[in-house]
């Protein structure tokens, strides 16, 4: 292994190497921070230029564009409430909170240093143990799917807002966003009404810049309640402050990394996944869980963590099986043929050196991430500079470029409308509106592994907790859904109690 | 603006129970048993449980609460006149985009959203505004990032 690193780090720094990790560093931080542009979209842009480039160099700089995209997502979903790319979602509502308090580039520094703390991890997990994840990930069938996208709705239906009912109501809408247009078994078309463009589906990006960043739009032009964003002056954030927040909230870090790399080394789910599941779990296990939404850091330190250490592990699955675990690995899967690699156990005997030349430009990528971070952050905020009333016609136009970018069509404007409108009424109801993004990204996941499940079984509900895994991860699930009964009946039998003891002492 | 659970709830029950009806169009495919329609329902009965329970305690308010509470902002005939401009503005390019191009189209709703926002006083940054940002969202999305935004007019200059 120590020579091959040291093969590695001989491909890796050399001069057309390092000048491409550069430039795909600053091509991943502006396409990150472009709505409607997610990390697939500037890895695919990336393609064409990598038929020039050596192997090392064309992998090193798809590492790294993704590694840099999914942190530069954070900028405007943390300023401005649009999330860049669908993985900074989970918490876009938490950054931008601590923004208004006046404490954005606090916000956007711990998920700066959580980024790279994820990445890190990532990276460990991935060179020191793809082989053995990868055989992990493998033992993920229907059920154990079905469990897992099972708690990150129902977790994320307990964590926003204050009514879980109403977050019910929002993972359902999204659950049934989901299945607009052809079903992925049997290629039924459902909802589409005879309306011809709906049989692809509903993207869930431009439902996302609608859902987010319209509805904010509508919110500061028809409500207008201050003259700039940030009404509190913006406080200085100095590197001790976050070091101190990060170090406070270590055991979230951890855990978001760990998570991160776990769900991202399954194929199918994601980054996206990871930070909404670290984000929920994180809240579920926290000792102030009120505090989430406020504009608290500890959601963002787990989310981020745990979406840049999946942008990793997505790697695992591919490399080791040739199974893309999303749709960036799924592009370098092509790109790894193109240059003459066959991904597959063999990979790591026959042409070790260039994969573990991958896992040093994932480390290059994840150190060079801290400065350019850094100075995005300072240029990012001044944005916050323009008054409210400047800003928001400005962002719709922003927001319908990004809804058209996703597949080039006028369909995701018309989401956008539809989506930006339904969402503000939903929030001035008390309904909130992420778990309908959630519903969206794992519907499709829910619903094959639900289906598929039930056919293998033949209908035998048992099934799903016969093996080990998914027993586990469904006796948790159904822990989640019985906690707050539980909650509920705890705080009545306390209160008949106090009735009880007060009625005694008169 | 906010109306009474009770009200939102039987919107929701409406909306599963027309759509749970709608799954009975959906084609049955002979020899398969959990078709396309067995996980819509499941959503849809669950999202109509949940109106029902909103329905049930929303009615139990309606005596403290009232069935409508209309915030200041709601009251203010403005605040509809922005909300209609904006929903407007994003149907003009929905409709006259691909016509007349990205860069007329968007001038337009930034120029006519800021006079409503700031009104007549800022009429040359307005304008300025209006000219300049949607040339560089084209030059950046259509030259960088290779996304086709409609020229229209502007096709043989840009």
């Amino acid at each position: 292994m120590i020579e091959n690193l040291q093969a590695a780090l001989e491909l890796v720094f050399t001069v057309d190497v390092l000048t491409a990790i550069f430039f795909s560093c600053l091509f991943g931080l502006f396409t990150g921070a472009m709505p409607g542009v997610s990390a697939t979209v500037a890895v695919a842009l990336l393609v064409p230029v990598t038929f020039f480039m050596s192997p090392v160099a064309a992998l090193a700089s798809i590492a790294t564009a993704v590694a840099i995209a999914i942190f530069a997502g954070d900028l405007p979903g943390g300023l401005l409430r649009i999330p860049g790319t669908p993985a900074s979602a989970a918490y876009a509502d938490e950054a931008y909170a601590m923004t208004r308090k006046g404490e954005g580039e606090r916000a956007l520094t711990i998920s700066l240093v959580c980024s790279v703390i994820g990445g890190l991890v990532g990276v460990l997990a991935l060179s020191l143990s793809a082989p053995m994840l990868a055989d992990f990930a493998l033992e993920f069938r229907y059920h154990e799917y079905f469990w897992l996208a099972a708690i990150g709705l129902t977790t994320a239906g307990f964590v926003c807002g204050d009514n879980p009912v109403k977050g019910l109501v929002s993972v359902c809408i999204g659950l049934m966003l989901s299945t607009v247009g052809f079903d992925m078994i049997s290629g039924v078309p459902r909802f589409t009404f005879g309306y011809f463009p709906l049989l692809e589906g509903i993207h869930f990006i431009p439902v996302m810049i609608g859902v987010f960043a319209v509805a904010e739009v509508i919110r500061n032009l028809v409500q207008p309640t201050s003259t700039y964003l940030v009404e509190v002056p913006e406080k200085r954030t100095g590197f001790r402050d976050v070091a101190g927040t990060v170090y406070r909230y270590k055991g979230k870090a951890a855990t978001g990394s760990v998570l991160g790399v776990i769900i991202g080394a399954l194929p199918g789910a994601g980054s996206d996944m990871a930070s909404w599941v670290s984000y929920a779990i994180g809240k579920r296990f926290s000792k102030t869980p009120e505090k989430f939404g406020t504009g608290h850091p500890e959601g963002i330190v787990a989310a981020t963590s745990s979406n840049n250490a999946a942008t990793c592990s997505t790697w695992i699955p591919s490399l080791v099986f040739g199974i893309p675990g999303d749709s960036v690995t799924a592009i370098v899967i092509g790109v790894l043929f193109l240059k003459g690699l066959q991904p597959g156990p063999t990979v790591f005997l026959e042409d070790a050196p260039l994969v573990y030349s991958i896992f040093v430009a994932f480390l290059v990528a994840n150190l060079l991430l801290i400065p350019v971070g850094l100075v995005a952050i300072k240029a990012a905020r001044q944005i916050l500079r323009i008054p409210t009333r400047t800003l928001m016609p400005l962002i719709l136009v922003f927001c319908i470029v990004g809804s058209f970018a996703i597949n080039n069509s006028m369909m995701g404007v018309s989401i956008i409308l539809v989506s930006g409108v339904a969402a503000f009424f939903m929030q001035e109801n008390g309904f909130p509106v992420a778990p309908a993004i959630l519903g969206m990204v794992m519907g499709r996941l829910l619903e094959e592994n639900f289906i598929q499940a039930m056919i293998v079984a033949d209908g035998d509900w048992l099934a799903f907790f016969e093996r080990p895994i998914a027993a586990t991860l469904g006796a948790i699930t159904i822990a989640f859904w019985l906690s707050p009964l539980a909650v509920a009946l705890i705080a009545r039998a306390r209160a008949r109690r106090v009735a009880r003891a007060n009625g005694g002492a008169t | 603006m906010r109306v009474n659970d009770a009200v939102s709830g039987v919107l929701i029950m409406l909306l599963s129970a027309v759509l749970f009806a709608n799954t009975f169009t959906f084609p049955a495919v002979p020899g398969v048993q959990y078709g396309a329609a067995v996980f819509p329902r499941a959503v849809l009965a669950v999202m109509f449980g949940a109106g029902a329970w909103l329905t049930v305690k929303g009615l139990m308010t309606v005596k403290a609460a009232g069935w409508i509470q209309i915030d200041a902002w709601a009251r203010r005939p403005g605040s509809w006149i922005m909300f209609a401009l904006i929903v407007a503005g994003m149907l003009f390019y929905i409709l006259a985009a691909d016509a007349i191009g990205f860069v007329p189209v968007s001038g337009i709703i930034i120029f006519v959203l800021l006079l409503a926002a700031r009104g007549r006083t800022h009429l040359l940054s307005s304008a300025i505004l209006a000219l300049s940002f949607p040339l560089l969202l084209y030059y950046v999305f259509v030259n960088a990032l290779r996304v086709p935004l409609p020229a229209g007019w502007l096709g043989g200059v840009l």
